[in-house]
């Protein structure tokens, strides 16, 4: 078990309102075995706009929260005033903007504004959260990214978190700030976003498109499984400067996470639309690879026009292999993934059932 | 045959003038006696197809030598016949690499 | 000329195998090979001369396709074992596991290759480097040390020797021994056809005139072998040609790196089978024909940089097959290949693996080697420079060609688990064809247990 250093009195989050963001901070609020060391101290938490107060709070009522941009060094100075000592966890980043523009200001602008900031405020640590899409797509289905790759950014969104991860990297100075990167794959697990809300949906309907034989294969990461990882990277001695894939246990291939989620709506009282196709994916709708490849060619053309269609872009990935070899993260980090797909997506969809979050029809006729 | 083998001759001068400039001519010309001798040297199919090539690019660089034969092999729209200079310069260039450049 | 009790067509490492066995056994053995014999050394390794008087076409052949892939095969006494690296590797478990699965194999497990693996070492003593490891393969071996991926510097047949390794080439080992053993070598005669008749051979057409033998073994590499068959009325369909696509960089350091005599001897297989990265020869021929691929940039080349260069490589396993044909009224037969999206997607990867680790290991400039490619001297450069690589723009190549005479007792298959040709009473077929894919390592010596394997069974009669 590597060495941990002492917990920091105060942590400073942005993103705070996001699916991870919400998630650590219920951590925070109620820890549990499989999230690791997570910081039991104050927390302090950068909300991107006022319309996520509530859910911040509702993860974990201690928070002192603050609203504003994180690329304004106003509202960062207020957030880092008297950090100094305190673990940064920046979170903070757009995954699906309107337009193309936002990832560079955002992603790589923020990060750079945090990193400055929190140089000044004489912040101790700072674990950056940066994301698979610097690395772009395995070539194969056996392939897995390294805890060493090149960077081969994954269009606009891609090109942003390796800029961010670089300069965070960079960054990195032994006894003034030193900095630590977590890269997670998809997320799934509670406090989750419309868009995975969407993805229920469409498999409940057996509407999720199946690129080809559904043996591409994707890490993902429970929220949960990524705070450990994001703990452990805020308190582990002798990290600085380097970078760690934070993903559950092993990659799993498309269909089985369709699949997946599936059999838990179905378990979870939910109806679910049944294929009676042979071969075919519960849950899901076999369609040429050639789609995928066709909507990633829109997709590029869009963003080479500085426009930005989530559906497009999802669909251009779904034939894509992307999925990391978290061995390094476990020997450096300590890191013991604790939860996995099935218990995992049976979290979130309680989660959404207890928060009245419609999925698709019940079983037994209640709404 | 003959024609053949001076044109090639002439492409693998032009390309070797530009490659290695400083180089004397006498050994780009040797280079270039050795480009026409691996040329008879290719498979059938390729050189076949290679024979075509040049006599599409011999069309292209009409009367120029030089530089300007060179630029405009290298600019021609014909199918085969930027695939001609490029086997024809590496060729040269191998050979006088191997003969004078070490 | 007289009869014989076996002809083998091709004097490389499956001919040699094969000769040998047959000899020792006490057979009257013929081994016909097209190539001359050159004595080891007396060429200098890779240079155009050795091109000239030890490969096919002087090694102008290429698999026709989009993109294209240069090939080289040898064309002397010996076979490839006179020119090539001389790296050896044992075949995996998995490999052989999966050979026997696809291709319904018989007795192809390691178990069973394992023997013949140890008497193929012994004879050509394999093994590893004493001492330090030279500078080009020092880059790979710091580079990868500095990621973190997993590389060896690949054990070699060869025995020190004064300046470089001696590789025990065939002409040296296996070949010596079938000559000592009483078997004849004709050089410089090619065979035309085999004289088929009635689902059995009756010998080798040379020159218009028949050889005849009670068998024949043909040996002649995974283009050459199956393209004979095809010329004496052997229904072959030619398919099934693997190869390793490799895509190169060159590399420059601040310091001396370049031996032109040999090449980088380490191999990192962090990645392996799908893809391994390595080092290739760099005389400065090589050097210029690798930069020439770029465009119009050999011309701003320094004359001495090539002591500071070297060219190093990214080598696949492949799900694109390829196909020989021969063609009447041809000598030589048509090879195309056909490269999936996926092994482009694959090449790409791996080109970027490989800047990145020439990065880690302290290169100051890499110049990949395709057209137009630009120059990358960061990492930020490497996801730009390995995206550029289109088919359009690819300059790929491929030593190690397999797979068109895939063993095994797959429906359809024109050889059996042994190498027997199934129509033809008393023909084999023992080289590089049989093996059912590129195998993702240097193939010499699996081949040649392979070959090993299977005239033991010839020998036994129960093939």
């Amino acid at each position: 078990m590597p060495d941990l250093g002492e917990p920091a009195a105060l942590t400073v989050l942005t993103g705070a309102g996001g699916w991870f963001g919400r998630a650590w901070l219920r951590a925070h609020a109620a820890p549990q075995h499989r999230h690791g060391p997570v910081p039991t101290g104050r927390v302090r938490a950068l909300a991107g706009s006022p319309g996520e107060v509530t859910g911040i709070l509702e993860a974990c009522p201690g928070a002192e929260v603050h609203v504003g941009d994180v690329v304004d060094p106003e509202v960062l100075q207020t957030l880092f005033a008297g950090a100094e000592g305190a673990v940064v966890v920046h979170a903070a980043g757009v995954i699906h903007p309107r337009r193309v523009d936002e990832f560079a200001r955002v992603n790589v602008g923020g990060t750079r504004a945090v990193l400055e900031q929190a140089r000044s405020a004489g912040v101790r640590r700072l674990v950056h959260v940066s994301s698979n899409s610097a690395f772009g797509v395995n070539p194969t289905p056996t392939d897995r990214f390294r805890h060493e790759e090149p960077f081969r950014p994954y269009l606009g969104y891609g090109a942003s978190k390796a800029a961010a991860e670089a300069e965070v990297r960079a960054a990195h100075d032994p006894g003034t700030l030193e900095t630590v990167v977590v890269r997670p794959p998809w997320f799934y697990g509670p406090w989750q976003p419309v868009r995975q809300t969407t993805f229920f949906t469409m498999v409940a309907a057996g509407r999720f498109p199946v690129m080809g034989s559904g043996a591409q294969q994707r890490s993902m990461v429970h929220v949960d499984n990524l705070v450990q990882g994001a703990a452990l990277a805020a308190r582990v001695s002798d990290v600085g400067g380097d970078a760690f894939w934070v993903a559950d246990a092993r990659p799993y291939p498309m269909a089985e996470i369709v699949r997946t989620v599936a059999e838990v709506l179905a378990d979870e009282g939910y109806l679910v639309a049944r294929s009676r196709l042979p071969g075919a994916v519960p849950g899901g709708r076999r369609v040429p690879a050639l789609v995928a490849r066709g909507a990633e060619r829109l997709d590029r053309l869009l963003q080479s026009r500085g426009r930005y269609q989530q559906e497009l872009h999802v669909l251009g990935e779904m034939d894509k292999t992307i999925a990391c070899d978290i061995a390094y993260t476990r020997e450096r980090l300590g890191y013991e993934p604790e939860v996995e797909l099935r218990e995992g997506m049976r979290e979130a969809v309680r989660w959404c059932r207890q928060r009245g979050i419609a999925l698709a029809p019940r079983a037994d006729g209640a709404r | 045959m003959r024609s053949g083998a001076t044109f090639a001759e002439r492409v693998a001068l032009a390309c070797l003038a530009r490659d290695v400039p400083e180089s004397s001519l006498e050994s780009r010309r040797r280079a270039a006696e050795e480009v026409v001798q691996s040329l008879t040297a290719l498979p059938d199919s390729t050189r076949a197809g290679v024979g075509v090539a040049g006599v599409l690019a011999r069309g292209v660089v009409g009367r120029s030598s030089g530089d300007r034969l060179v630029s405009r092999l290298d600019a021609a729209p014909l199918p085969g016949v930027g695939e001609y200079l490029k086997l024809v310069r590496s060729l040269a260039l191998v050979a006088w690499f191997e003969d004078a450049g070490s | 000329m007289s009869s014989y009790d076996v002809v083998v067509v091709g004097s490389g490492p499956g001919g040699s195998v094969t000769a040998r066995e047959c000899a020792r056994a006490g057979l009257r053995v013929l081994v016909v090979e097209e190539g001359e014999r050159v004595e080891p050394g007396a060429v200098p390794a890779y240079s155009l001369e050795q091109m000239r008087r030890q490969y096919r076409n002087q090694g102008l052949t290429v698999a026709l396709g989009r993109p294209p892939i240069a090939y080289t095969e040898a064309a002397c006494a010996g076979g490839g074992s006179e020119v090539n690296s001389g790296l050896y590797h044992r075949p995996s478990a998995e490999l052989l596991d999966a050979w026997s699965r696809e291709h319904a194999v018989e007795a192809l497990t390691l178990p069973d290759v394992e023997p013949w693996l140890g008497t193929v070492e012994d004879r050509l003593q394999v093994q590893g480097r004493a001492g330090e490891l030279p500078p080009a393969s020092a880059a790979l071996a710091r580079g990868a040390e500095r990621l973190g991926w997993a590389g060896l510097d690949v054990p070699r047949w060869a025995v020190p020797g004064p300046g470089h390794p001696e590789k025990q080439t065939m002409t040296r080992t296996y070949l010596a021994d079938a000559l000592e053993a009483g078997a004849e070598l004709a050089c410089g005669s090619r065979v035309d056809r085999l004289d088929v008749h009635d689902g059995r051979v009756r010998g080798v057409v040379v020159a218009g005139r028949t050889v005849t033998s009670e068998r024949v073994v043909v040996a002649a590499g995974a283009v050459q072998s199956p393209a004979l068959l095809q010329r004496s009325g052997v229904p072959v369909s030619g398919r099934g040609l693997a190869v390793h696509p490799t895509v190169k960089v060159v590399a420059e350091f601040a310091e001396d790196v370049n031996d032109p005599a040999d090449l980088a001897t380490y191999q990192v297989k962090e990645f392996a089978p799908a893809l391994t990265l390595g080092g290739s020869a760099s005389r400065p021929s090589l050097i210029a024909l690798a930069l020439s691929e770029r465009g119009w940039s050999v011309a701003g080349e320094p004359r001495e940089a090539w002591r500071r260069q070297q060219v190093y490589y990214a080598a696949i396993r492949s799900r694109g097959r390829g196909r020989v044909r021969s063609v009447p009224g041809f000598r030589d037969p048509v090879v195309t290949y056909r490269l999936t999206r996926e092994d482009l997607a694959l090449l790409r990867s791996g080109l970027a693996r490989l800047m990145h680790l020439l990065l880690a290991a302290g290169a100051t400039r890499l110049l990949p080697s395709y057209a137009g490619a630009m120059t990358v001297t960061t990492n930020a450069d490497v996801a730009p420079a390995a995206a550029a690589m289109t088919r359009s723009r690819a300059a790929l190549m491929s030593v190690h060609l397999t797979g068109t005479l895939p063993l095994g007792e797959r429906r359809g298959g024109v050889v059996d688990s042994w190498g027997r040709v199934r129509d033809v009473t008393n023909l084999w077929v023992n080289d590089a064809s049989l093996l059912p894919d590129a195998p993702g390592i240097n193939p010499q010596g699996t081949l040649m247990a392979i070959a090993h394997r299977n005239v033991d069974r010839l020998l036994r009669g129960d093939g």
